[in-house]
C-alpha cells in the first residue's frame, strides 16, 4: 500500500493467543530469563555454516490476509512479501548511505523489463518487455499481461488505482498496448513522481493463467488471487501453510540484475514478540520481524545477534478528527498539541531510540521545513488554548491498535499528561477489523496512527494524506489552499519552486495543526550476527534476494 | 465407636469426635476470613500505604527495579507497581463481591418463581438456564463481555450473568423441596398470598445452600474478572486491576523483569485462596451440622 | 438369655453430658416376649444399644449386660462381630431408612445369612426365599429381587424382621416395630414377634410407646422413666393395676377406644444430666412427698413375690385398677348438641363445611391414568359438631384434609365452607385475590408434624400471627388477639420470640392449634395431630384438642388412623375405604355395634389395653393385604371382603341407613348371621 506502518521490530508484541501460550511457562522462563539477561552465551546450533547456510528463516507475526496485491488491506506481512514475489517491471538500485546500504530512490531501474523511457514531453512513458520471461505456470510474460493487471486496477478500483491517480493515469485506455512486448503508459500531465510511482505500482499478474479462472461474477478472479500465491517475482512460492509456514524459493528465470542471493527462504508465523526473541537467541531463525522495542534493548546485548539500525521516516502522530467534536475546535487541537511529553515519549518508549520532529514533512523528505510544528510541551500554553476554546474540561476517546505495545505506552503517557489539563481521554484499543470499519465510519475522533510514505515526495505526501477524501486522510482534513497548492505541484518541476510550495504547506499545517506529530523512532532489526547484504529499505518492507544467512 | 472395655475399666471419658470437624471447620472459616480482611483493609488504606497514584506515571523510571522509590518498582508506563497493586485490590474484590451479590439477587429471584409455580414458567426460566449453562464459564463471559464491552458496570453485569443460573437451580431445587413441607401449606391456608408465602416463608428457608456457595463463587468471579482484563476485555486501559497488570507484564518476565507480573499475581493468588477458604470452611460447617 | 445389671450410661457432648440410663437391671428369659416402655428420651433405644455394643460415640457405660456367659460391654471387637447378628439383632425403627436403598432386599438377606451361618450363596437364596414366606411375604420369590424403595411400610417392616431373624439370634430387639403403620398391620406384626418367641424359643425385647398394641403379646413389661426402671412385671398385672404412679400415669394418657376418657399429666419428663439422687418422677407425681425429693427408691419387690416377677421403684406403691370402667353409652361431657337421629336430615343450622359428591381424581403427568383419590364422598358438617374421619393409609384421608381446606380442587362434585368455595367450580362465582385470602382464614387447619407446620426462620410470634395478616388487622391488634390466644393454650408469653426448633413437640402443637384459633375460623381440621408427640404429651393436647372442639360456634373435624382417639371428642364419625365413605354415624353407634365389614375389622384390630373384645360385634378378618386389593367398580372392599358375591364386585355400594348410621354394603343384614356361621366353622 502507499503507506506502510513499522515492519520491523515496533509492530504488535503480544496478541492474545501469544500471552496464553505463555501462560504455562513463565515459571520456567523466570529461570532461563535470568540468563538470558546476564547474556550468557548459549551454543549456535546449526545457525549458521553447514548445511542451513542455503536456508534463510524469517519469523513474522502474523500470517498474511491476501495473496492480492491488488485489493489486500493494510497488512505489513502481505505486503512485505509482495515486493519479493511479484515481478516488478522496475524497481530501486542499492547505494551507499554512510557505512549501510538503502535502496535508491533516486535511481530506478528496470528489472523485468527491459526499458521504460519517456517520450519527450515526458507525458508518454514506453516499458518495453524482456522476451522469454516465464511465469511459473510456463506462461511468457509479455505486455497482454501488462495491460490485463492494470485493466484490473481500473476497472475493480484496485489499490493501485488511486496512486494512479498522482500521475494522471485515471482509465485503462490510458494504457495501450503496442506489440507483444512494449506497452504505452499516456498520462495526462507531465509529472515528476513517475517513476517512484511505477516502481511501486507497475507489478504484473499471469493473466493467461487468470483468465482460466474467471467467472462471469467475478471476471477479475478476485476470490482465486486472494486465495493462490502469484508467481514469476524475485522468489516464489513452493510452500504455503495458512496460518503457520511459507516457503519461498529463488526464482532461476529471473532476468534482471541483483539475482536472490539466498536460494530458499522459510517464513514462519511466530505471532508472540517473546516467542520470536526466544528462537533468535537461540538461533532458531535468523531474523526476526516483530520483536518489541524492549526486547530489541535486550537483544543489544545478546550474544550471536546483531541489531541493524537506521534513521527512518516512519511517523508516529495522533491525528485528529477535525469534523467532530471536540477536536473540530482548534484551539482544542492545539491544547492537545501542548499536553503531548514529547520528550517523556521518546525516551520511556523508545528508549531515546527515535528523533524528534517538527513537521508533518517527514525528516529525511526534501522541504522538510521546522517551522512546520511549533508545538512543544507545555502545559500552561495547553491550558490557555483550552480556554481560548471556551472549555475548561473535555472528553473524548483515543483509539489506537490493540495488541500494539508501543501505541499502547503512548497512549497511556499521552492520556496521563492530557489529564493534567482538563483532556481527559478514553483509551480504546481496536482489532484490526473494527478500526477499519470505524475508520470507514469516520467517527473516531482521536487515533494513533504509525507509517511511512513510500514515495520521498511532499506531493506525495499531500496525495496519500491531506487532500480531500485521501486514503489516509483519517482526520477529514480539507484545506482550499492546499488543494490548489497540491493541483500546481502536478506540474511544477523545479525543485526550489517545489520546495517554496512545500514550505507554505507546513506554515498552514502548523496553523490548523490537524495533526499531533509525536517522534521518528528509528529503524531497528535484530539479527543473528552470520546475516549479510541488509538493505535499507526506504518503505520498511525488507527486500529479502539481497539477504545472506552466512558470512 | 468408643471402646467400651476400656471405658468400663478406667472410666476415661471419650471425646466426642463431631467437634474436630467442628473445630477444622471454623479454622477454615477464621483463616479465610483474615485473610480477605487483610485484603480489604488494604485496599481501602492505599492512599495510606502507597506513595503513587494508581495511574500515576514515574517519567524517571520504566520498568525500573524494585527498590528506592519504588518498592516493587515500575511497570512498562512507569507507573509503581506496589500501589497499583493495593489499588488494583478496590476494583477486583469490589467487582468480584459486587457481581457475586446481582448473581444470588437475580438467580435466588428466579429460582423462587420458577420452584414455586412450576408449570410452563418453570420449563421456560429452566430452559434459559441450560442454555446459559451449556457453555463453559468462561467463554461465556468472554462472549458476555464482547457484547456489552467494558466498563465497571458492565463487567459487574457480565459475570453476573454468568453466575446467576447456577443459583437459580440451587435455589429451585430448595424451594422444591421445602414446598412439600406442612409448613408451606400453614401459610397458604393462613391466607398468605403467592408473594407472601415467597417472601416470608420459602425464602428465608431456601437460602442456606447460597449461604456456603457465594464466598466460593466470589474467588471465581474475581478469577474471571482477572481473565476478562488479562485479554483485554476487562477494564480499560490502564486501571489498575489485578488481570490486567499481569497481562501487560507477562512479556517483560522473559527479559528477567518478574516485578511487573508476579505481585498481582500473588495478590490475586491470596485473594482468591481466602474465598476458597471461607467458602470451604462454611461448606465443611453445613456438613458437619448434617452428621 | 439376657440379664442387664446395673447399666448405666452417661454421654458426654461437646457442651453438655446427658444420663441416659440410670442402675437398669432386668432380664429376659429364653421364650420371653419382654416389652420395654417409656416415653422418648427415656432410655428405652439405649438399652438396645448396650446390647449389641452400639453404643453412641462419647459415652460411657457402667455395669453388666450379660449375655449368655459374656459380658457385652466388655467383649472385644471379634466376639463383638459375632454377637451381633448371632446373638442379639436388632429390627430398626425405620424400615425403608434402615435398609440399604442400592440392594436388593434378597441379597441383603443372603449377605447375612452368608455372613452368619456361612451358608453358600445358593443355599442362602433358598433360605431367604424361606423366611420371607414365614414371615408373611406374599410371592416371595419377586420380592427377593426388589428394592427398598419399592416396598410399602409393611412389607419393609417383614423384611426387616427376617433379616434380624435370619441370622438365628437368640435374642431379637423390636425398636419401636409399628410406629407408622396401620391398625391391621400392626396386629400382623406383632404376631410376627410372638412367633418367634412360641415357635422358634427365640427371646424378644419389644421396645414401644404404643401400649395398647404391647398389652397384647408380651409376657412381661418393663417400664422406663428418665433411665430409670420404675417398675417391672408380668404384663397382666402392669397393665389392669399397676403400682407405680408413673405408669398408672402413663395408662391413664392412653386413648381406648373402649371410650374411656383421657387425664392428662402435667409437666414433661426431665433429661437427667447425672445420675439421680431422687425419684425422677417426684416432680409430676401426686403422691411425693419429701422422702421422694431427698432419696431414690430402690427396686424393691412387691410383697409376696419374687424380685424378677414384680419390683418397683416407689415409695408410694399404688392399687387398685387404673380407672373404673366405664359404659359404651356414658361419654365425658362433650357437645351439647343431641345426637341425631336418622342420617344429617335433622342437623340443625346452616352447614359450615359442605361436600357434594365429589372426586378427586390426581393426573398423572403424562398421558393416561391417575389416582382417584377421592370417589363420591357427601359431608355436611354443622357449626359445634365434631365430625371423626378415620381409615387406614391410602384411604384419602389427607386428599379429604386437603379438599377441605381448598389446597386441593375436586374433579368433580362441590365443596363449600360457610357457604363460599374456596376453589375454582364451575358454576359458582369464585373469589380472588384478597377476598380469597380472607377467605381461607374461615377454615383453619391443625398440622401432624408441629414443629415441621412452623416456617424455621421465623419466630413463633409471627407464624402465629400469620392469618391475621389475611384478615387486614393492624399490628396492635394482631399482639391482641395473640396474646388472648396464648392464654387459653395457656403458653407463656416468651414462647413468641423462639424459634420452632427450640419448642418440644407439646409446645409446638399448641402453638399450631393458637394459630388455627388465633383467627376465629368457622371450622378446624386436625389432621392426625397427635401421631408425631408422645404419650404423655398426647394427652395434654388432646385435652386441649378436646376443649376447642367443644367450642359451639365452630365445626371441627378431627382426621385420625388411631381409632381411639377419634372417639375422645367426635360426636359423628366417618370411616373412609380407598376414597369411599363406608360407614358413617354417630360415634358410639358405630364404634359400639359397627355395621360395614370393613369397620368390624378395624375394630377388631384395634388394640385394648384392657384386653376385653368389643361388645357386640363379632370379629372380622379381611383376607390379603391392602396393596393388592384397589376395586374400581363395585364395593370398594371386593378384594378383600371374606363375604363378597359377584353383585359386590359389580356393582357400587353407596350409603344405606341401618338404624343411626349408614353404611355402604348391602349384605349387612345377613352379616351376622355369616359371621357366627364362619365362626362355627375353623
Amino acid at each position: 500500500m502507499a503507506r506502510s506502518s513499522g515492519a520491523g521490530p515496533s509492530s504488535p508484541a503480544i496478541s492474545r493467543r501469544g500471552v496464553l501460550q505463555l501462560g504455562g511457562g513463565v515459571a520456567l522462563l523466570l529461570a532461563t530469563s535470568a540468563c538470558a539477561a546476564n547474556s550468557d552465551s548459549k551454543p549456535d546450533t546449526g545457525a549458521s555454516g553447514g548445511p542451513a547456510a542455503s536456508t534463510l528463516r524469517i519469523a513474522v507475526s502474523s500470517y498474511l490476509s491476501s495473496w492480492d496485491q491488488d485489493f489486500v488491506g493494510f497488512d505489513l506481512t502481505a505486503l512485505m512479501l509482495y515486493k519479493n514475489i511479484f515481478p516488478y517491471m522496475i524497481d530501486y538500485g542499492v547505494t551507499n548511505a554512510g557505512d549501510s546500504q538503502i535502496l535508491d530512490t533516486q535511481n530506478i531501474t528496470p528489472t523485468f523489463a527491459e526499458s521504460f523511457e519517456p517520450d519527450a514531453a515526458q507525458k508518454v512513458w514506453t516499458l518495453k518487455l524482456r522476451r522469454g520471461v516465464k511465469f511459473a505456470s510456463g506462461n511468457e510474460m509479455t505486455s497482454a499481461d501488462v495491460k490485463w493487471s492494470k485493466d484490473r486496477a481500473f476497472a475493480a478500483q484496485a489499490n493501485v488505482a488511486g496512486i494512479y491517480r498522482t500521475i494522471g493515469l485515471t482509465s485503462a485506455d490510458q494504457v495501450k498496448v503496442v506489440d507483444e512486448y512494449t506497452v504505452e503508459f499516456h498520462q495526462e500531465f507531465p509529472s515528476a513522481l513517475t517513476r517512484q510511482i511505477q516502481a511501486i505500482s507497475l507489478y504484473v499478474f499471469d493473466s493467461v493463467e487468470a483468465k482460466k479462472h474467471a467467472t462471469a461474477e467475478d471476471p477479475w478472479a478476485k476470490e482465486w488471487f486472494a486465495k493462490n500465491a502469484p508467481t514469476g517475482g524475485y522468489y516464489n512460492v513452493t510452500k504455503a501453510t495458512q496460518g503457520q509456514e511459507i516457503e519461498l524459493t529463488a526464482n532461476t528465470g529471473y532476468p534482471g540484475p541483483d539475482p536472490a542471493k539466498t536460494p530458499t527462504i522459510r517464513i514462519s508465523v511466530v505471532p508472540a514478540a517473546a516467542n520470536q526473541r526466544l528462537q533468535l537467541q537461540a538461533g532458531d531463525i535468523d531474523i526476526a520481524l516483530g520483536v518489541s522495542q524492549r526486547d530489541i534493548e535486550d537483544l543489544r546485548k545478546a550474544d550471536g545477534i546483531k541489531v541493524i539500525s537506521a534513521a527512518s521516516n516512519r511517523q508516529v502522530a495522533i491525528q485528529m478528527s477535525v469534523t467532530s467534536a471536540p477536536f473540530d475546535n482548534v484551539n482544542v487541537r492545539k491544547a492537545l498539541a501542548y499536553a503531548v511529553p514529547y520528550e517523556q515519549i521518546i525516551s520511556n518508549v523508545y528508549g531515546g531510540d527515535a528523533r524528534p520532529t517538527k513537521s508533518p514533512v517527514p525528516l529525511d523528505m526534501p522541504g522538510y521545513d521546522e517551522s512546520g510544528y511549533p508545538y512543544t510541551y507545555n502545559l500552561e500554553q495547553a491550558k490557555a488554548a483550552l480556554s481560548a476554546a471556551g472549555r475548561s474540561s473535555v472528553d473524548s476517546e483515543l483509539v489506537f491498535e490493540a495488541d500494539n505495545e508501543e501505541q499502547q505506552r503512548i497512549a497511556v503517557q499521552v492520556q496521563s499528561e492530557a489529564a493534567k489539563v482538563g483532556i481527559n481521554l478514553k483509551l480504546t484499543p481496536l482489532d484490526p477489523a473494527t478500526l477499519g470499519e470505524r475508520r470507514t465510519r469516520k467517527n473516531i475522533p482521536l487515533q494513533l496512527t504509525s507509517g511511512q510514505l513510500w514515495v520521498n515526495d511532499v506531493e506525495y505526501m499531500l496525495a496519500t494524506s491531506f487532500v480531500k477524501g485521501a486514503n489516509l486522510n483519517y482526520s477529514n482534513y480539507t484545506n482550499a489552499e492546499i488543494e490548489q497548492i497540491y493541483e500546481k505541484s502536478h506540474t511544477t518541476v523545479d525543485e526550489s519552486a517545489r520546495n517554496a510550495l512545500w514550505k507554505q504547506v507546513q506554515q498552514i499545517l502548523a496553523a490548523e495543526v490537524p495533526w499531533v506529530v509525536i517522534c521518528q523512532p528509528n529503524f531497528n532489526l535484530p539479527v543473528r550476527e552470520a546475516v549479510a547484504g541488509w538493505v535499507q529499505p526506504m518503505d520498511g518492507l525488507a527486500r529479502l534476494r539481497y539477504l545472506t544467512a552466512s558470512a | 465407636m468408643a471402646d467400651l472395655r476400656a471405658a468400663g475399666a478406667t472410666g476415661a471419658t471419650a471425646r466426642v469426635t463431631r467437634s474436630r470437624d467442628d473445630r477444622f471447620a471454623r479454622l477454615l472459616i477464621i483463616t479465610g476470613a483474615a485473610i480477605l480482611a487483610v485484603v480489604a483493609m488494604a485496599a481501602l488504606a492505599a492512599p495510606l500505604l502507597s506513595s503513587w497514584g494508581a495511574t500515576e506515571i514515574d517519567p524517571a523510571a520504566t520498568l525500573a527495579a524494585p527498590g528506592g522509590a519504588h518498592p516493587l518498582g515500575t511497570d512498562t508506563n512507569g507507573m509503581d507497581v506496589w500501589s497499583r497493586v493495593l489499588y488494583a485490590a478496590r476494583l477486583d474484590l469490589g467487582i468480584a463481591v459486587a457481581a457475586v451479590a446481582l448473581a444470588v439477587l437475580v438467580g435466588t429471584l428466579l429460582g423462587l418463581v420458577a420452584g414455586y409455580l412450576g408449570g410452563w414458567l418453570d420449563d421456560v426460566l429452566m430452559r434459559v438456564v441450560d442454555i446459559f449453562q451449556a457453555f463453559p464459564t468462561f467463554i461465556l463471559a468472554l462472549a458476555v463481555a464482547a457484547l456489552l464491552g467494558n466498563g465497571t458496570v458492565n463487567l459487574i453485569i457480565t459475570i453476573a450473568a454468568v453466575n446467576a443460573p447456577a443459583y437459580a437451580r440451587l435455589v429451585r431445587a430448595e424451594v422444591r423441596t421445602q414446598r412439600e413441607l406442612p409448613f408451606v401449606d400453614a401459610a397458604v391456608t393462613s391466607g398468605a398470598s403467592t408473594v407472601g408465602v415467597l417472601w416470608r416463608h420459602l425464602l428465608p428457608n431456601s437460602l442456606t445452600p447460597v449461604r456456603v456457595i457465594a464466598p466460593l463463587n466470589c474467588g471465581w468471579a474475581m478469577l474471571t474478572l482477572a481473565g476478562l482484563s488479562f485479554l483485554g476485555l476487562g477494564v480499560s486501559i490502564p486501571e489498575a486491576e489485578w488481570g490486567a497488570m499481569i497481562s501487560l507484564g507477562a512479556a517483560d518476565v522473559v527479559g528477567g523483569r518478574w516485578w511487573t507480573s508476579v505481585p498481582p499475581g500473588l495478590a490475586l493468588f491470596v485473594s482468591v485462596l481466602g474465598f476458597s477458604l471461607l467458602g470451604e470452611g462454611l461448606q465443611e460447617r453445613a456438613n458437619a451440622k448434617r452428621r | 438369655m439376657l440379664s442387664i445389671e446395673n447399666l448405666s450410661v452417661l454421654i458426654h457432648r461437646a457442651d453438655r453430658q446427658v444420663a441416659a440410663l440410670t442402675d437398669v437391671t432386668f432380664a429376659v428369659r429364653p421364650g420371653e416376649v419382654v416389652g420395654l416402655v417409656g416415653e422418648s428420651g427415656g432410655g428405652k433405644s439405649m438399652v438396645a444399644r448396650a446390647v449389641v455394643g452400639l453404643l453412641p460415640t462419647g459415652a460411657q457405660a457402667t455395669g453388666q449386660v450379660r449375655f449368655g456367659d459374656a459380658d457385652v460391654l466388655r467383649m472385644d471387637p471379634a466376639a463383638l462381630a459375632a454377637h451381633r447378628g448371632r446373638g442379639a439383632a436388632i429390627c430398626f425403627q425405620n424400615p425403608r431408612g434402615a435398609l440399604s436403598p442400592t440392594r436388593t432386599v434378597g441379597r441383603q438377606l443372603s449377605d447375612r445369612l452368608v455372613t452368619h451361618q456361612e451358608m453358600s450363596p445358593r443355599r442362602a437364596r433358598e433360605a431367604a426365599r424361606e423366611l420371607f414366606e414365614a414371615v408373611g411375604i406374599r410371592s416371595p420369590q419377586r420380592r427377593l429381587d426388589a428394592y427398598p424403595h419399592e416396598l410399602s411400610g409393611g412389607m419393609a417392616q417383614r423384611v426387616m424382621i427376617s433379616l434380624a431373624t435370619g441370622c438365628a439370634p437368640g435374642l431379637l430387639i423390636a425398636d419401636e416395630p409399628t410406629t407408622g403403620l396401620d391398625v391391621t398391620l400392626t396386629r400382623e406384626i406383632l404376631r410376627q414377634f410372638r412367633h418367634a418367641a412360641d415357635v422358634d424359643g427365640r427371646s424378644v425385647l419389644l421396645i414401644s410407646h404404643d401400649l395398647a398394641s404391647i398389652a397384647e403379646i408380651c409376657d412381661r413389661v418393663v417400664v422406663l422413666y428418665a433411665g430409670t426402671v420404675v417398675e417391672a412385671g408380668p404384663a397382666g398385672q402392669i397393665f389392669a393395676e399397676p403400682a407405680h404412679p408413673y405408669t398408672r400415669a402413663l395408662l391413664r394418657s392412653v386413648p381406648d377406644v373402649g371410650g374411656r376418657p383421657v387425664v392428662a399429666t402435667p409437666g414433661a419428663m426431665p433429661l437427667l444430666q447425672r445420675a439421680p439422687r431422687h425419684c425422677p418422677f417426684a416432680a409430676r407425681c401426686a403422691h411425693a412427698d419429701d422422702t421422694c425429693t431427698t432419696r431414690r427408691p430402690p427396686a424393691t419387690p412387691m410383697a409376696g413375690r419374687r424380685t424378677d416377677e414384680w419390683s418397683l421403684a416407689c415409695f408410694h406403691p399404688q392399687s387398685g385398677p387404673v380407672a373404673p370402667a366405664v359404659e359404651p353409652a356414658e361419654r365425658s361431657t362433650a357437645s351439647p348438641t343431641p345426637a341425631p337421629v336418622a342420617g344429617d336430615a335433622a342437623v340443625p343450622g346452616p352447614a359450615v363445611l359442605e361436600i357434594d359428591d365429589v372426586h378427586v381424581v390426581y393426573r398423572s403427568r403424562f398421558g393416561s391414568g391417575g389416582h382417584h383419590a377421592l370417589r363420591g364422598v357427601s359431608l355436611r358438617l354443622a357449626p359445634g359438631e365434631t365430625l371423626g374421619v378415620v381409615g387406614e393409609s391410602g384411604c384419602g384421608k389427607s386428599t379429604l384434609a386437603k379438599l377441605i381446606m381448598g389446597l386441593v380442587a375436586p374433579t368433580s362434585g362441590t365443596v363449600s365452607v360457610a357457604g363460599q368455595s374456596l376453589v375454582r367450580q364451575p358454576g359458582r362465582p369464585t373469589p380472588r385475590g384478597r377476598a380469597l385470602r380472607r377467605l381461607r382464614t374461615r377454615a383453619q387447619f391443625v398440622f401432624q408434624d408441629p414443629i415441621g407446620s412452623l416456617s424455621p426462620r421465623r419466630r413463633v410470634g409471627d407464624s402465629i400471627a400469620e392469618p391475621l395478616r389475611a384478615a387486614g388487622l393492624s399490628a396492635a391488634q394482631r399482639q391482641a388477639r395473640v396474646a388472648a390466644v396464648l392464654d387459653r393454650m395457656e403458653l407463656d408469653r416468651s414462647i413468641l420470640r423462639r424459634y420452632p426448633h427450640e419448642l418440644s413437640g407439646g409446645q409446638a402443637q399448641r402453638v399450631g392449634i393458637a394459630r388455627a384459633l388465633v383467627g376465629e375460623p368457622d371450622l378446624i381440621v386436625f389432621d392426625e395431630p397427635t401421631s408425631a408427640l408422645d404419650v404423655t404429651v398426647q394427652a395434654q393436647i388432646l385435652a386441649v384438642i378436646a376443649d376447642v372442639t367443644a367450642d359451639t360456634d365452630r365445626a371441627s373435624v378431627f382426621i385420625s388412623h388411631d381409632l381411639a382417639t377419634v372417639r375422645g371428642f367426635a360426636d359423628r364419625v366417618a370411616v373412609l375405604y380407598l376414597g369411599r365413605v363406608v360407614e358413617e354415624g354417630p360415634v358410639d353407634v358405630v364404634f359400639d355395634s359397627p355395621r360395614h365389614p370393613y369397620t368390624r375389622a378395624l375394630l377388631a384390630s384395634a388394640a385394648r389395653l384392657g384386653g376385653e373384645p368389643t361388645s357386640g360385634a363379632a370379629a372380622v378378618e379381611l383376607v390379603r393385604e391392602l396393596e393388592e386389593g384397589d376395586a374400581a367398580t363395585g364395593c370398594a372392599l371386593a378384594a378383600r371382603c371374606p363375604f363378597v358375591t359377584d353383585t359386590c364386585r359389580s356393582q357400587p355400594q353407596h350409603l344405606q341407613p341401618y338404624g343411626a348410621s349408614r353404611a355402604a354394603c348391602w349384605r349387612i343384614p345377613e352379616l351376622d348371621a355369616l359371621i357366627g356361621k364362619q365362626a362355627a366353622t375353623p
